[in-house]
C-alpha cells in the first residue's frame, strides 16, 4: 500500500466488561451491523467514534452496567495499534499500544490527552492520529477571508466529521454545519482534505521538516536506548526469548522436582507411619509378653507356696498319726478337773476331726498326688514363661530394629529430602524471579523495538510526505477540479441508485454540498432523497480519497442508511411524504442499490490497492444484500435472540 | 452344722492337743515355777506357733531373736494370707482344753487377777516327752525363740500380733 494515501482500518472493537469481553471484528470494505432498535447498534459506532477521540460517548444502562472500558484494534497506515479508553472518565488519557490485542501486555502504552486543553504525557491524541496517518498538523484561519484572522488548530476530529454520518446527520438539512463557525471550519477542513488550502504545500513541507526532526529525534533516542541497553548488558530479543524459554523450562522442571520431592516426602512419611505402626504393634506385643511372664511368675510362686503348704500339711498329718497313737482315742465324758462336774465331749468330737489313722494316710497320699500335680503345673508355667521370654526377646530385638529403622528413616530418608526440597524451592523462587526479570527485559526490548518501529514509521512518513508534496505540486489541485470530480461521482452514484431525472448535478461552491436538478441539498424536501444525497456525497468524498492524494483516511461510518427510506424511528419527521413518494425512495430496489453502491466503492478501492472501510448501521438489510454479500455482515442483533442471533451488543444483558 | 468333706490338718484335734501340751510344757511357767498361761495367752501362743511368719514379725517388733523357720513355713500360701480368726476363737481353745482335761493331761488353777491358769499334769508330761515327731520338733525349736515373749504383757503381745499380722 502506498503510504502517501492515508488509510485507517478498524480491525476489532472490544468492550471489556465485568462479566466478559464483548467484541465485534471488522474487515476492510463494507461492514454491516443491523438489527432491531435498542440493541446497541449505534453504540458500536459511538464507541468507535469515542475511541477516535470524540469528547462524548453516550451509552445506555446496559453498557454502563456491564462495561469497564473500551478498546479497539486499528491499523493506521498499516501499523497496528490498540486504542484503549476509559468510558467513565472522558478526560482521562487515551492509551495507545503499538501492538495487536495479543501482544498488548508486552508493550508500554503511550498516553495522549483527548483534548487540546491539556497535554498528555505523550502529547495530544489528535496529533498522534494525524501523524500516524501522515496528515500534516495545521492551523487554519477562523475567518479565511481575513488574512489576519485568528488561527485555529485543525484537529483529527474535524477530519473525522467527513468520516462519520451520524443518525442525526443522515439526510439532515444542517449536514456539515450551516453558515456559522461550524460550517466555516468544515469548509476549511474540506480544503485540507484535498490539499486545497493556500498553505497546502507549505503545510506539507512544514510537516516534512517536523517529520524529519522527529526522525532525527527518534534516531537519537533509539541510539541512546540501544547504547544504554548494551551498557547494562540487556540481551537481545532472540537470546532473551531463548532465555525465557530456558528459564521457563527450568522453572517447570524445578516445580516438578519440588512436586516429586513433596510426593516422596509424603511416601517417606508413609513408610515412617508404617514403621511407627510396626513399633506400636511390637510395643503392645512386648507388653503382652511381659504380662505373660509376670503372670507365669506369679503362678509359679503360688504353686511353689502351695507345694510348701502341702509339705507342711503332710508333716502335720504324719504328726497327727503319731500323736493319735500316743494320745489314744479320747474319752467321751470326764469330770472337770476344777469342779468335778461331768463334761460331755461328743460335741467336741463332732466339730473336730478325730479321724481314723487310715483316713489320715489317705489324706497324705492325696496330698502327695496333689504335690505331684503341682510339679506338673510348675513345669507347664515354667515352659510358658520360657516361651514368653523367648518371644519377648524377639520382640525387643524387632522393636530395636524398628526404632533404628525409624531413626534411619528420619535421618536418611526425610532429612535429605528437606535439604533437597529447600534447594528446589529456592530454585523455583530463583527461576521465578529470573523469569520476571527476563519478561521485564523483553518488555524493554519490545519498547526499544517500538522506538525502532516508530523510527521506521517516521522514515516511511518522510517518504510518503515527499510523494505527497510532489503529487500536490504536480497535480496542483484546484477546488473546481475537486467539485467536478465529486459531482461526477455523485451522478454515477445517483444513476446506480436509479434516481429518476438525474440532471444538473453539481457541488455548491459556497456550502460545498450537493445540488440536484439545480436544487440545493438543503432545499430538497424529500427526506429520502436527502438521505441518498448525503450518503452519496460522503461516498463521493471517500472515493476521492482513493483517486487523489488526500488527507482523508478512507474510512466512513453511516448510522441508519435507510433513514426516511425504509423503516425509521418516528422521531425523524423532517420529510415531505408526498415528495418521498414522488421520488420513489421507499422502493426496495433503491434501498438495495444504496448498499450496492457501497459494495461497489469498496471493490473499486480494493482494486486500486487503497482499500477503504465502511461501517454502516441499519434497522433492516435488503434481502438481496443478505444473500449477495453475507460476509459484509459484521453483526446482527435481534432483541428476541431469534435464530441464535446475539440479543445486542451486550449479549448477556438479558441474563442479568 | 454338718461337716464339710475337707480335711484341714490345722483343725485336727490330736494335732492341736499335742501342740498345746508342748506349749504348756515349754512356756507354761517361769523358771521359778510361776504359771503364765491363762486362756488369752495360751490362745495367742497357739496362734503364733501355727503362724511362724507372724511369730517372727512379733519377735522382731520387740527386738528379740527370731526363730529359724522351715522353708515350708516361710514360703507358703498360708504365710501370705494369715487368718486372724482363730486368734479370737475362745470356744475352739475351750474345746481343746476340754479334751486335754478329759485325758487328764492338764492341771488347772484359778487366780482372780488372771483367770484360769494351766499346766501339764504328770500324765501329760509323760505323754509330752514321747511326742518327738518331725513337725513337733520344729515347733519346739520355734518355742525356744518364743520364750522371749514370756516377758511381754498379754495386751502388748496381742496388739503386736494384730499389727504384725497385717503389716508387710
Amino acid at each position: 500500500m502506498n503510504n502517501s494515501y492515508s488509510r485507517m482500518v478498524v480491525d476489532e472493537l472490544v468492550l471489556v466488561g465485568r462479566r466478559k469481553r464483548y467484541s465485534i471484528p471488522f474487515r476492510t470494505g463494507l461492514n454491516i451491523i443491523y438489527g432491531d432498535s435498542a440493541t446497541g447498534k449505534s453504540s458500536v459506532l459511538e464507541a468507535i467514534n469515542y475511541l477516535f477521540g470524540s469528547s462524548n460517548f453516550v451509552f445506555d444502562d446496559e453498557i454502563e452496567e456491564a462495561v469497564l472500558y473500551v478498546m479497539m484494534a486499528v491499523r493506521l497506515n498499516n501499523v497496528e495499534f490498540i486504542i484503549k479508553r476509559d468510558i467513565f472518565d472522558k478526560r482521562a488519557d487515551i492509551e495507545v499500544y503499538a501492538s495487536n490485542l495479543e501482544g498488548m501486555g508486552k508493550v508500554f502504552p503511550k498516553k495522549f490527552s483527548p483534548t487540546y486543553d491539556r497535554e498528555g504525557p505523550d502529547g495530544y491524541f489528535s496529533d498522534f492520529l494525524l501523524m500516524a496517518l501522515n496528515m500534516p498538523v495545521v492551523e487554519v484561519r477562523q475567518a479565511p477571508t481575513k488574512p489576519d484572522s485568528v488561527m485555529v488548530r485543525l484537529s483529527f476530529r474535524d477530519v473525522f466529521k467527513f468520516c462519520y454520518l451520524k443518525q442525526d446527520d443522515v439526510g439532515s438539512k444542517s449536514l456539515l454545519g450551516d453558515g456559522g463557525f461550524r460550517g466555516v471550519k468544515s469548509k476549511e477542513t474540506f480544503k485540507y482534505l484535498f490539499n486545497l488550502l493556500d498553505t497546502a504545500l507549505s503545510d506539507l513541507q512544514t510537516e516534512l521538516s517536523s517529520a524529519t526532526a522527529e526522525k532525527n529525534r527518534l534516531e537519537a533516542t533509539y541510539k541512546a536506548v540501544s547504547d544504554f541497553l548494551r551498557t547494562v548488558e540487556v540481551k537481545d530479543e532472540f537470546s532473551l526469548e531463548e532465555s525465557r524459554v530456558e528459564i521457563d523450562k527450568r522453572r517447570a522442571s524445578a516445580k516438578s522436582e519440588l512436586d516429586r520431592i513433596n510426593n516422596q516426602i509424603i511416601s517417606g512419611n508413609e513408610s515412617y507411619a508404617a514403621l511407627k505402626d510396626v513399633l506400636t504393634t511390637l510395643s503392645a506385643k512386648i507388653a503382652e509378653a511381659e504380662r505373660d511372664i509376670s503372670d507365669a511368675d506369679q503362678a509359679i510362686e503360688k504353686f511353689l507356696r502351695l507345694r510348701n503348704d502341702y509339705q507342711a500339711d503332710i508333716k502335720k498329718l504324719k504328726s497327727i498319726k503319731t500323736s493319735q497313737a500316743l494320745i489314744g482315742q479320747p474319752v467321751t465324758t470326764f469330770s472337770c478337773p476344777l469342779c468335778s462336774s461331768t463334761v460331755d465331749l461328743e460335741e467336741v468330737k463332732s466339730i473336730h476331726d478325730i479321724d481314723a489313722a487310715d483316713h489320715v494316710t489317705q489324706e497324705i497320699n492325696s496330698i502327695n498326688r496333689r504335690t505331684k500335680d503341682i510339679h506338673d503345673l510348675l513345669a507347664r508355667e515354667r515352659n510358658k514363661r520360657e516361651l514368653s521370654q523367648a518371644e519377648l526377646k524377639a520382640f525387643v530385638r524387632d522393636r530395636n530394629d524398628a526404632r533404628r529403622m525409624l531413626d534411619e528413616e528420619m535421618s536418611s530418608a526425610i532429612t535429605p529430602y528437606l535439604a533437597e526440597r529447600d534447594t528446589w524451592s529456592y530454585e523455583v523462587a530463583k527461576s521465578e524471579e529470573a523469569y520476571l526479570s527476563i519478561e521485564r527485559n523483553i518488555k524493554i526490548r519490545t519498547q526499544q523495538k517500538a522506538i525502532f518501529q516508530e523510527l521506521e514509521n517516521s522514515i516511511d512518513r518522510i517518504g510518503a510526505l515527499n510523494i505527497k508534496i510532489s503529487e500536490v505540486r504536480r497535480s496542483a489541485p484546484s477546488i473546481s477540479d475537486v467539485f467536478q470530480d465529486l459531482a461526477d461521482a455523485l451522478v454515477a452514484f445517483l444513476r446506480l441508485i436509479q434516481i429518476s431525472d438525474v440532471r444538473d448535478v453539481s457541488i455548491d461552491s459556497s456550502s460545498y454540498l450537493p445540488v440536484l436538478r439545480k436544487r440545493h441539498y438543503r432545499d430538497t424536501t424529500s427526506g429520502g432523497l436527502r438521505t441518498i444525497l448525503s450518503i452519496g456525497h460522503f461516498l463521493g468524498i471517500l472515493k476521492m480519497s482513493v483517486d487523489r492524494v488526500s488527507n482523508h483516511p478512507g474510512f466512513l461510518m453511516v448510522d441508519t442508511v435507510g433513514k426516511y427510506i425504509g423503516k425509521t424511528s418516528a422521531r425523524y419527521s423532517d420529510t415531505n411524504v408526498k415528495d418521498d413518494q414522488k421520488e420513489g425512495v421507499s422502493d426496495p430496489k433503491k434501498y438495495a442499490n444504496l448498499y450496492n453502491a457501497m459494495l461497489e466503492l469498496s471493490a473499486y478501492a480494493e482494486a486500486k490497492d487503497r482499500g477503504v472501510q465502511i461501517i454502516v448501521v441499519d434497522n433492516d438489510l435488503p434481502k438481496t444484500i443478505q444473500s449477495t454479500a453475507p460476509a459484509a455482515i459484521a453483526a446482527y442483533f435481534s432483541s428476541e435472540g431469534v435464530d441464535g442471533a446475539a440479543r445486542g451488543l451486550i449479549d448477556d444483558a438479558h441474563l442479568h | 452344722m454338718s461337716k464339710l468333706p475337707y480335711f484341714t490338718p490345722d483343725d485336727e484335734l490330736s494335732l492341736n492337743v499335742g501342740i498345746i501340751m508342748l506349749i504348756l510344757e515349754k512356756l507354761g511357767a517361769t523358771s521359778r515355777g510361776r504359771l503364765l498361761l491363762n486362756n488369752e495367752r495360751l490362745r495367742a501362743y497357739l496362734y503364733l506357733i501355727k503362724n511362724p511368719l507372724i511369730l517372727n514379725r512379733v519377735l522382731r517388733s520387740f527386738n528379740y531373736p527370731v526363730a529359724r523357720l522351715e522353708t515350708y513355713d516361710e514360703y507358703s500360701v498360708a504365710g501370705i494370707s494369715a487368718n486372724l480368726d482363730p486368734l479370737h476363737d475362745d470356744r475352739r481353745l475351750k474345746r481343746f482344753l476340754s479334751i486335754l482335761a478329759g485325758y487328764g493331761f492338764i492341771d488347772v488353777k484359778y487366780k482372780k487377777a488372771e483367770g484360769f491358769l494351766y499346766k501339764l499334769s504328770a500324765k501329760g508330761k509323760a505323754v509330752e516327752k514321747s511326742i518327738n515327731d518331725d513337725y513337733f520338733c520344729s515347733i519346739r525349736s520355734y518355742m525356744d525363740a518364743m520364750a522371749s515373749l514370756n516377758n511381754v504383757s498379754t495386751s502388748n503381745l496381742n496388739s503386736a500380733i494384730e499389727t504384725g499380722g497385717t503389716y508387710e
